[in-house]
């Protein structure tokens, strides 16, 4: 340590009147507020330091190469290495000094315009943090040892700087495919926790190879380089395969690692299910899995960028094809992706359907996932996938495009439709329901039902419509087509903390709340007639989680989320599971038995059940923290 | 060449020393040793190998085979530890041109426990070297100077000095010398130089190694060699025909390591001259006006070097 010391006083002493011009240079910021186009007084504090910052910079760069390898050069290093000095002690005295230095020269250069904003009484210049101040000090240290190994590497002209380009070039495509592939997959944010740690061991990297030069290199510049050469490659290649082994450790998240559900999707047919959300050691990482429930396989798809916000995504009808919107990883905005999950290991395809700005648009895929169409900015677009063509673009005004007020369908090969609420009128809402003639590519005229509230459901073909009546005192279920109207419950009876549905057979499920109990009123597919009555005693809600077949339906009745399986029939129930949130009615997968099972969920985990048996699976996040 | 005499403890030794440059070998296999309290002088062209030997003595060079040791310890190794006790001349004296000299002996007075700082400054008067002159801007043999002041400011018990009076005017060689003289009547210090400066070291070094082509021609006591070579002049000899002749079966039995023709005759050196021998075998000679003189260092140097680099046969 001593002898450190005594070299890094030495370097001090040789060079310390570099500080008397970094203070000439931070008078600058004295005079800066009074230039023409100056700055304003109140960021004389934020200059001054700005300047410190920049000085200090320059001057680590400037020492950098100086400090070592010009003595190398110049055979002047054995001065040291003829005294009772260690290598160490010459490179850590050495460097010691000069980054001592650096940072002082940056501290005298910010004192002038400091003092003035301290005598001010000016708060602390917001560019002032002990982040910042540990990120300067990180730069600095990396600007010196960058600009020493340069140094050293071209002063030694030789074969060699041929290699060190190429390792260098190694590495460079290394650090940057690393970084790219994290910002493909969404993990941009993921892997910025990393950035630091990374350029710490890239700082101790060069350190430690400046280290090693000067320790075994001592005074020969030739054997210093090739020192230096052979330790720093390996060293930076080291922290390459780190970083490469850390991105591929944050890209492939397993279920498990899901800490919770931003977004669940189940396909109609053939139990494929996408669930989104953060993973565990991957802050701001949001993977999307495509989960094949039968089998547990699953593959990653990357989808959002945006942190909290699931972003649309629809499977086809059969199945085999999904559409979602994902960030671009080129900037901001949306683009469109398909998976065609027919084929297996196929990857998400870019449909080059790309906008840099706006909300993400509305989807919905053919049942045949030959068609998608999107609505987007108040215009509604159908492409054919299959011959990647548009089959309709047409604009369709002002449509307030968030996706519970929205419904697209088709309801039949020839038609999409689009349904959605108006924005309030002074009497009430309107229910918008518009045709788009997909042969023609032209609007049809539009229907309007007026409604007493914003919230419709639309049944999966678009065909009938779960809305309030005008006045808002039933609950009516309207034929688009007829444009017949149906009540079916009076409003005043829904049961809060219940969901309407229409289970997969077409029939309208209305959960009722009368005499202190919910009832699950199941009116006929056209409203006419009276509706099946299912008592739920002692229940204040109530949700339809299933039909497994035309006479049994998986009811949720709260409080307590007790689960049970209604026989329609006999009006029996049996108990099949508790603490479960149904998900959707038509949320349906197989068992890796065959059987059809149920998704929900219980917290932040993905629960698959069985109704036959009531056997549970845990189809998210840790098995061991699911219960 | 007779194998080195290993003293007891030499405060310097190398043992099988082996350097190269990528194919060239700069020292081959090179072993020699130095007594405490002896001045050994390293003698040899440029290209030697003198300057690697000392590399290798400092630390500087790590060998390709078998090591070099300052006072019993391993140099490459033990660096550090070993130079505060061993004082340091280097060839190109090589102090940060910035710093004076009080500045430079203020620095290394940090780094040894014994550092007499008004030595240095006593030494520096001497010497009339300024120190409060940077040392970029001091003479080649003022910087010579200086770096003999720091490297016995601190008592060593070893100096190696490598060429240190090169490039250096007569005078300023001669205080060089004076003052490690002066050392060396002092304290005995060890002294291991190398140098091309013959007639300085022929007083003061007491043994002497010729190096060629990183091989040890020579590595003996100054008096025993100085003892073995002798010049001895031949003058050609009148024939019948009033033609010179020279007795050259005479020269070569002499098995000499250098032999020159000049106008009036033959001159041979010789490495093994035995005065009893030649005593003997006198009066003939003595008839045919055969001379025998002894050689300076300088002249064995060039008689062994040019011999072998084939310049003087």
């Amino acid at each position: 340590m001593r002898g450190a010391g005594a070299v890094l006083l030495r370097e001090i002493e040789e060079r310390w009147q570099i500080l008397l011009g970094s203070l000439f240079i931070g008078l600058a910021a004295l005079i800066a507020p009074h230039m023409p186009n100056g700055i304003d007084r109140n960021m004389q504090g934020d200059f001054a330091l700005m300047l410190g910052g920049i000085v200090s910079c320059i001057t680590a760069a400037i020492l950098g190469p100086a400090v070592i390898g010009r003595e190398l050069a110049e055979r002047r290093l054995s001065f040291f290495f003829s005294r009772p000095l260690s290598g160490a002690a010459i490179w850590s005295g050495k460097l010691a000094g000069v980054i001592l230095l650096a940072g002082l020269c940056g501290a005298v250069a910010a004192l002038p315009g400091g003092l003035i904003h301290a005598l001010r009484r000016d708060p602390v210049p917001s560019s002032f943090s002990l982040s910042a101040f540990l990120s300067w000090g990180l730069l600095l240290i990396l600007l010196l040892l960058c600009a020493h190994t340069v140094g050293i590497l071209l002063r030694e002209r030789s074969a060699w700087l041929l290699l060190d380009f190429v390792a260098f070039c190694v590495v460079l495509t290394g650090l940057f495919t690393v970084g790219s592939e994290a910002r493909q997959a969404g993990a941009g944010e993921a892997f910025k926790q990393v950035w630091m740690p990374a350029l710490i061991l890239i700082a101790l990297s060069l350190a430690g190879a400046s280290a090693v030069q000067v320790i075994r290199g001592r005074t020969d510049l030739g054997r210093s380089r090739r020192v230096l050469s052979w330790t720093l490659w390996p060293l930076l290649l080291l922290v390459l395969l780190g970083m490469n082994g850390f991105s591929r450790w944050v890209l492939s998240p397993r279920l498990q690692d899901l800490l919770t559900i931003d977004q669940v999707m189940a396909a109609p047919a053939g139990g494929r299910v996408y669930v989104m959300g953060p993973v565990a050691g991957r802050p701001g990482y949001r993977p999307g899995f495509v989960l094949d429930a039968r089998s547990g396989r699953f593959e990653r798809i990357r989808q959002s960028a945006r942190v909290g916000i699931p972003e649309p995504l629809v499977f086809s009808g059969e199945g085999r094809h999904l559409a979602f919107v994902r960030s671009p990883v080129d900037g901001p905005g949306w683009e469109l992706a398909t998976l065609d999950l027919s084929r297996s290991g196929a990857r998400p395809q870019s449909l080059n359907l790309l906008s840099r700005n706006g909300g993400s648009p509305l989807l919905q895929l053919s049942r045949d996932g030959r068609l998608l169409a999107f609505l987007n900015q108040g215009r509604l677009v159908v492409r054919d996938l299959q011959g990647d063509r548009l089959v309709a673009s047409a604009p369709v005004g002002d449509i307030n495009e968030v996706s519970y007020l929205v419904a697209l369908r088709f309801p039949d090969a020839r038609h999409l439709r689009i349904v959605h609420s108006d924005v309030p009128a002074r009497t009430g809402f309107n229910i918008r329901i518009q045709d788009l003639d997909l042969a023609t590519g032209r609007l049809l005229p539009e229907k309007v039902l007026s409604s007493g509230g914003l919230f419709f459901s639309a049944s999966p073909d678009g065909r009938r419509i779960l809305a309030r009546t005008d006045d808002d005192r039933f609950l009516a279920l309207y034929d688009v087509d007829t444009q017949g109207m149906r009540s079916l419950a009076v409003t005043s009876m829904l049961a809060k903390s219940s969901r309407l549905a229409f289970l997969p057979d077409g029939r309208p499920a209305v959960p009722i709340l009368y005499q202190g109990s919910v009832e699950l009123w199941i009116h006929p597919a056209d409203g006419s007639g009276r509706p099946e009555r299912h008592v739920f005693p002692g229940s204040r809600g109530l949700i339809v989680g299933g039909q497994p077949s035309p006479g049994k339906l998986i009811v949720t009745t709260g409080p307590g989320l007790q689960t049970w399986l209604l026989d329609l029939q006999t009006d029996q129930r049996r108990k099949i599971g508790e603490g479960l949130v149904p998900l959707r009615t038509d949320f349906k997968v197989s068992t890796p038995e065959g059987a059809a099972a149920w998704l929900f969920r219980r917290g932040t985990r993905l629960i698959q059940i069985d109704p036959a048996t009531g056997r549970e699976r845990i189809l998210t996040g840790s098995a061991r923290e699911a219960r | 060449m007779s194998a080195p005499e290993m003293p007891v403890s030499p405060l310097l030794a190398v043992d099988d020393l082996t350097v190269r440059y990528g194919r060239r070998t700069a020292l081959d296999h090179l072993s020699l040793a130095v007594p405490a309290g002896s001045v050994y002088a390293l003698l040899g062209r440029n290209g030697a190998g003198k300057s690697s030997l000392v590399r290798c003595l400092l630390g500087e060079q790590r060998p390709n085979t078998g090591r070099a040791l300052l006072l019993g310890r391993d140099s490459w190794r033990e660096r550090a530890s070993i130079l505060a006790e061993v004082g340091v001349v280097p060839e190109e004296p090589d102090a940060p041109p910035s710093m004076n000299a009080r500045q430079i002996s203020r620095f290394c007075s940090r780094l040894y426990p014994s550092w007499n700082e008004a030595g240095v400054r006593d030494r520096l008067e001497r010497f009339g070297v300024p120190s409060d002159v940077a040392f970029g801007k001091l003479s080649k043999g003022q910087k010579g100077q200086v770096a003999l002041a720091l490297a016995l400011a601190f008592s060593p018990r070893l100096l190696i000095l490598d060429d240190p009076t090169l490039g250096l005017d007569a005078y300023a060689r001669k205080t060089f010398f004076e003052e490690l003289i002066g050392e060396l009547a002092d304290r005995g210090t060890t002294v291991f130089l190398t140098t091309h400066d013959l007639a300085a070291v022929e007083g003061i070094a007491d043994r002497v190694g010729i190096l060629s082509d990183g091989k040890l021609l020579l590595d003996e006591g100054m008096e025993s060699l100085k003892q073995r070579f002798r010049r001895i002049s031949f003058p050609a000899a009148a024939g019948d025909t009033g033609d010179t002749a020279v007795p050259e079966r005479e020269i070569a039995a002499l098995a000499p390591v250098a032999v020159a023709a000049r106008g009036w005759g033959v001159e041979a050196v010789v490495s093994n001259y035995d005065e009893e021998r030649f005593t003997r075998t006198r009066p003939a000679a003595a008839n045919r006006g055969v001379e025998i003189s002894a050689l300076t260092l300088e002249e064995i140097f060039i008689a062994l070097v040019g011999e072998r680099k084939g310049g003087t046969k």
